[in-house]
């Protein structure tokens, strides 16, 4: 029997540290051959195995069909007259959506990644997209500064969100989606109107911004009910 | 010519719940374990359980959707036991084409039980394993295990028996605190289970004047009290430990479902420190008020009140099962920090006991109340079993932290040890 010196519990004889503790077993006093008597075994996920498996046929059947598209693309663009870019347009598409839809089954676990493999995913399209007729247009002076800012945004949410105390409380992701589209929406408008008017000029990304925030305010209040400082201040202004 | 159909029978009013409500992380799924003193045969287990299926035909059914409700239906199928090689209480999913809404697994020296909440509680899944261990002790000494059917009135739904309609329902009860503590990864659960001498417990218990139950929830609060303290967490809302009261004791009926209801004992801390006499004060009192007739029947006329609805009744299973766990999430679990079971001392007859070192019962989890306790005493050994969807075990270490203080000896065994 394999006793913990710190706290004098009783532990498995396998265990090198005491799990109520936290004080590490001296390692000559760790049996490794007592497997037949321990009390669980190394367990598997069974939800991430299933998980892993509805992913791969999800994948594999989208797969197959981009595959069958890509083919049938090809036959007409031989038989039909193949001036047009068409083809490359749609080739373009199909794969860029079968590197979307790896991403979002989440084959990688940390959703700061997915968000950049997103971001390059999405800059790499449009500029191939833009591209395929020889000039560079809107692909640099809109989707570039676009997607730049919207990864950005999406990575630094995304990486405050799992920091939080609040990672249990899904009512919180609405609330933290809200937020990041108050910060996207102004900089999409200001990167329209710098490219259309050529002068700074904001107007419909104000009142969502203002909306956006104040549902995640409301949302988020309601949730965890006003702190007891806040209602005494809105009592104290607001009281008939 | 007329086809022949095939048995079938309600949920009772809780378990009408839990298949709305099961998710991987929700499992609604709860492990008995017995512990024998040597190795299992996973032959010998099959052929106990066959006979033990045969003895229990109300837990050979599969769950069939309804219009409106769920349902059981009866099969003459006999699950196959299985290794031990998943995460406990995560894989008996009685939703899908499982054969049946419970599971019989070995590991090494131990058997386990898996059920779910949908057809039996604790009182029901220990009647099982009982008769299965003592056909597993009648073929190890190659003696065929006897034909013993539970009686028809192991399938009645008490809750239904007990209601009686002009009766008020009971109080509401607040939000409660809860853990702040982050999840581990879907369809992981982790255990720690506290093993130690019941006559230990019994003395500490003596000492203070209480039972054995009341000393352990007393420590429990003190737990969560200290971390509360030590961490300055400000909060307004009351710690409130749910703990299942088996109505069996207080309601006569021999019935292997669902039979509980749960009483709230809490501790506001905005009121101050609550010192372990004024613990043991308040629990001894809470427990007069809650444990008898009178109180508990408030509560079977509530449940059965909110399923003889009409309104309810006629909301297709489809909308319900989209419902139910939103109306569970805001009145269930938002209402309970933790939970502790204490299912008191489990006897089982000679000689079959002779196998068994002790027994473990292992709660289901869940996110709301991401850790769990429930207390399994068989013998001299006194199992008290955590299930926990954190990694952050202080609750348990503070927990097991007292009990050694008072100089009881525990023996711990987890599955997430280095």
């Amino acid at each position: 029997m394999a006793y913990c010196s710190q706290c004098g519990v009783e532990l498995e004889e396998s265990v090198s540290e005491c799990p109520l503790c936290n004080y590490k077993v001296p390692e000559d006093l760790v049996k490794s051959d007592t497997q037949n008597f321990s009390a669980f075994p190394e367990a598997i996920n069974a939800y991430e195995r299933q998980q892993y498996v509805t992913r791969n046929k999800i994948l594999y059947t989208y797969s197959m069909i981009v595959i069958a598209g890509a083919l049938i693309a090809l036959t007409l663009n031989f038989i039909t007259d193949s001036s047009t870019d068409l083809f490359k347009y749609i080739m373009v598409c199909l794969i860029t959506s079968v590197i979307i839809l790896f991403l979002l089954l989440g084959y990688i676990k940390k959703i700061e990644r997915i968000i950049v493999g997103l971001g390059i995913t999405a800059i790499v399209m449009s500029l191939v997209l833009d591209g395929i007729d020889g000039k560079l247009l809107w692909s640099v002076y809109y989707a570039l500064p676009m997607i730049f800012y919207s990864t950005l945004v999406a990575f630094f949410v995304s990486k405050k969100y799992s920091k939080s105390a609040y990672t249990n409380h899904f009512i919180f992701i609405p609330v933290y989606i809200c937020i990041a589209l108050a910060m996207i929406l102004p900089v999409t408008e200001l990167v329209i109107a710098l490219n259309t008017r050529h002068r700074f000029y904001m107007s419909w990304s104000i009142i969502s911004t203002i909306s956006l925030l104040a549902f995640s305010g409301i949302v988020a209040g309601l949730y965890y009910k006003m702190p007891a400082y806040i209602k005494e201040r809105l009592l104290r202004l607001f009281h008939v | 010519m007329s086809k022949k159909q095939t048995p079938w029978f309600r949920l009772d009013n809780a378990g009408k719940l839990y298949p709305s409500i099961a998710t991987s992380r929700v499992s609604t799924v709860y492990r008995i374990t017995a512990v024998l003193k040597m190795a299992v045969d996973p032959k010998l287990l099959q052929e106990a359980l066959n006979a033990t299926a045969k003895n229990f035909p109300l837990f050979n059914v599969k769950l069939r959707k309804g219009v409106f409700w769920f349902y059981f239906e009866h099969t003459n199928d006999v699950p196959t036991v299985h290794r031990d090689r998943y995460f406990p209480c995560t894989t008996t999913s009685i939703k899908g084409n499982q054969p049946m809404p419970y599971k019989v697994m070995y590991f090494n020296n131990r058997i386990h039980l898996e059920m779910s909440h949908a057809i039996a509680d604790g009182g029901g899944g220990l009647a099982f394993l009982k008769d299965l261990l003592s056909n597993y002790y009648d073929v190890m000494r190659n003696i065929e295990p006897a034909l013993n059917m539970v009686s028809e009135s192991a399938s009645e739904d008490a809750f239904q028996k007990y209601y009686q309609k002009k009766i008020p329902n009971p109080p509401k009860v607040e939000k409660a605190y809860h853990f702040p503590f982050k999840l581990i990864e879907n369809g992981e659960y982790r255990v720690t289970d506290g093993i130690l001498h019941a006559d230990e417990l019994k003395t500490l218990s003596k000492k203070y004047g209480t039972t054995q139950t009341k000393i352990l929830l007393c420590l429990y609060f003190e737990a969560i009290q200290d971390y509360i303290e030590e961490n300055r967490i400000k909060t307004n809302k009351p710690v409130i430990i749910n703990t299942p009261v088996n109505l069996r004791s207080l309601f006569p009926s021999e019935t292997l479902r669902n039979f509980f209801i749960s009483i709230t004992p809490g501790i506001d801390l905005r009121l101050g420190h609550y010192s372990r006499e004024e613990l043991i004060g308040y629990l001894d009192h809470y427990f007069a008020i809650c444990l008898n007739e009178k109180y508990l029947k408030r509560y079977i006329a509530r449940n059965i009140r909110n399923e003889r609805f009409w309104h309810i009744r006629l909301i297709p299973l489809v909308l319900k099962n989209l419902i139910i766990p939103i109306v569970y999430n805001y009145y269930g679990e938002s209402s309970y920090t933790s939970s502790i079971s204490n299912l008191g001392p489990i006897r089982i007859t000679e000689p079959y006991g002779e196998i068994i070192e002790r027994l473990a019962v292992l709660p289901p989890p869940s996110e709301g109340n991401i850790i769990k306790g429930v207390v399994a005493n068989y013998g001299n050994l006194t199992t008290i079993t955590f299930g926990s969807l954190t990694d952050n075990h202080i609750i348990e270490k503070k927990f097991f932290e007292k009990l050694r203080k008072e100089g009881l000896k525990i023996k711990i065994e987890t599955n997430y040890s280095k």
